[in-house]
């Protein structure tokens, strides 16, 4: 992958200013006649959360077509969404998003894995935490990129080395939240599963952990926010990351590419409104009884 | 209401449900930068210097209770009480004497003595109603037919009909109790221990659910020890009301009260009840 060239755009395929404008306000009148009749899926919030989108694309359009920056710097809109359908068509696109994603899933699943276990024991252990506090917080404020250069010695070129550092960025935020989620159990909700024969497993899974879930909710929207900083940085930073948006960002900017940089910048842009709506919407489940 | 209880009629003629004997409790407290920790138990702590003091919550306590008692704990609060009742249910153990339940000694939780706490977030809020009320017959592995048939009576028996899918958070102070109750009995245990289970509540909602409880001590045949400071709301309850003084808590006097329920609270017979319990009261307070 390293050192590819796109096959420039033709002129003929770039979509005009003016069309490019009339397919905006057509996608958000659509979103708007959406909402009148599945207004379950399309709703109030997300018809202005995309109207808000589409004016910004749309300053954006306007901008570049009457030249007030150099187009070269800051391409126009119609030409990204060109570019966006064009990477997508040659499945080039597909598997940056595929290598970028795959890096920040396995990285926050054995975060969330590793993060609930261990903060939940360590609260099981009192004192242990009061210990460990300080040398949580010095590993917390270090940026997880600063281990960029050891992983990379440690886990060799390729998708491992990123996943190390993307893990240890997600990992504080899940953990130190469980610790937060664990100390709110209440002794009389222990005592009470206590009276009815249950054991610790039953104290842990019906009383700990559900008493913790916000806790640990906050702390993955957290972890992952982090995460996504992290497997951008880790990409932009080495060749030999494994590929992904972040290296399909800084490949082009060698090339002058500046169209395929703001293809990689929004792609990344949509994909973490993806994943943290997905992550939204096992919060609400919490409504029920917060 | 059929109840399961054989087990229990060949006791009723061999013996007592509880017994209680020279139970002595003390705690230690640690001292350090403001923080008060009260520990049963006297640690070993290689990381500070703490201060060690100790207090005797309990002395040289006797009683026995019978099956269908209702004995009510009366004293002020920090008289060690609710530490009795933390030790009939086998959340701690005393220092010095045992507690025996039907004739076993007490040797940690069991589903046999169910406890209503006072804080209503002993409900658990993720929980619906019916939710919270199965949470006994679930732990204990009950099949989910009679599981269903145990709650469906349980909630009828605390009249909470209609709320069984409701969440804690929608229902008042009383109905959250009730629902603390219900999940209580719905095993049917030998004994029920109420620790000020109404504390919290305004005094209409209190009495209301003082009958609802009289009510269920009568339909199902429970014992119950019942822990307050409320001289009424003891008189009103029990079959025996024992009187504690504090620091340490000693049993001052064990008042059998001879009135049938229903109770009324303005019959001479009750008015005189409470005059004597507040006049031991007031004798101890003097001589402390």
């Amino acid at each position: 992958m390293h050192g590819t060239v796109f096959p420039p755009i033709e002129p003929s395929e770039v979509i005009s200013t003016f069309f490019f404008i009339v397919l905006l306000f057509g996608s958000f009148m659509t979103v708007v006649i959406a909402n009148r009749f599945i207004p379950a899926v399309i709703n109030v919030s997300f018809v202005k959360g995309y109207s808000v989108i589409c004016l910004f694309i749309a300053i954006w359009e306007m901008i570049s077509f009457s030249e007030l920056v150099n187009p070269v710097l800051l391409p126009p809109a119609s030409r990204v969404a060109s570019m966006l359908v064009f990477l997508w068509s040659i499945g080039f696109l597909q598997s940056q998003i595929y290598a970028t994603l795959y890096k920040l899933a396995y990285a926050f699943s054995l975060a969330l894995a590793s993060g609930v276990t261990l903060g939940v024991m360590i609260s099981y252990y009192s004192n242990v935490f009061s210990f460990i506090e300080s040398f949580a917080t010095a590993a917390r404020v270090i940026p997880a990129p600063a281990w960029l250069a050891l992983s990379i010695l440690w886990f060799g070129i390729g998708s491992a080395s990123a996943i190390f550092i993307i893990w240890l960025g997600c990992f504080f935020p899940i953990f130190l939240n469980t610790v937060a989620g664990v100390a709110k159990v209440e002794p009389v909700q222990v005592e009470t599963i206590k009276t009815f024969g249950g054991d610790k497993w039953d104290v842990l899974l019906d009383v700990v952990l559900p008493t913790a879930y916000h806790h640990i909710l906050t702390g993955s929207r957290i972890g992952l926010g982090i995460g996504w900083i992290t497997v951008v940085t880790a990409e932009l930073a080495s060749p030999d990351a494994g590929g992904g948006l972040g290296w399909m960002i800084m490949d082009s900017r060698v090339l002058l590419d500046i169209t395929s940089v703001l293809c990689g910048v929004s792609a990344i842009g949509f994909l973490g409104v993806v994943t943290d709506s997905l992550l939204n919407s096992l919060e609400e489940l919490v409504q029920t009884w917060g | 209401m059929a109840v399961k209880r054989g087990e229990n009629e060949e006791f009723k003629q061999s013996g007592h449900v509880l017994d209680i004997n020279e139970i002595y409790k003390s705690f230690y407290i640690y001292m350090s930068q403001g923080e008060e920790v009260i520990s049963d138990k006297k640690k070993k702590r290689w990381f500070s210097s703490k201060q060690e003091n100790e207090i005797k919550a309990l002395q040289d306590i006797f009683l026995k209770v019978d099956h269908g008692e209702f004995i009510a704990l009366l004293g002020p609060s920090g008289c060690g009480k609710s530490t009795l009742l933390r030790i009939l249910a086998g959340f701690e153990s005393p220092s010095s004497g045992h507690a025996k339940f039907k004739g076993e000694n007490i040797n940690g939780p069991d589903p046999q003595r169910a406890m209503v706490f006072q804080s209503e977030r002993a409900v658990f809020p993720w929980l619906t109603v019916k939710g919270n009320i199965s949470l006994g017959p679930k732990l204990q592995g009950v099949n989910s037919e009679d599981m269903e048939k145990a709650v469906k009576d349980t909630i009828k028996l605390v009249e909470l009909d209609g709320f069984e899918n409701a969440y804690p958070k929608t229902l008042s102070g009383g109905m959250l109790q009730r629902v603390a109750v219900a999940r209580a009995i719905v095993n049917r245990p030998e004994l029920l221990l109420m620790d000020e289970p109404f504390g919290a509540l305004d005094a209409q909602t209190r009495n209301n659910l003082q009958d609802h409880v009289v009510r269920i001590w009568q339909s199902i045949d429970q014992t119950i020890v019942f822990v307050t400071h409320d001289i009424e709301e003891a008189i009103y309850l029990s079959t025996r009301v024992v009187l504690f003084t504090s620091r340490p808590g000693r049993i001052k006097e064990i008042v059998p009260i001879d009135l049938p329920h229903p109770r009324d609270r303005t019959s001479p017979e009750f008015i005189e009840y409470r005059n004597y319990c507040s006049k031991l009261i007031r004798e101890k307070e003097k001589q402390g």
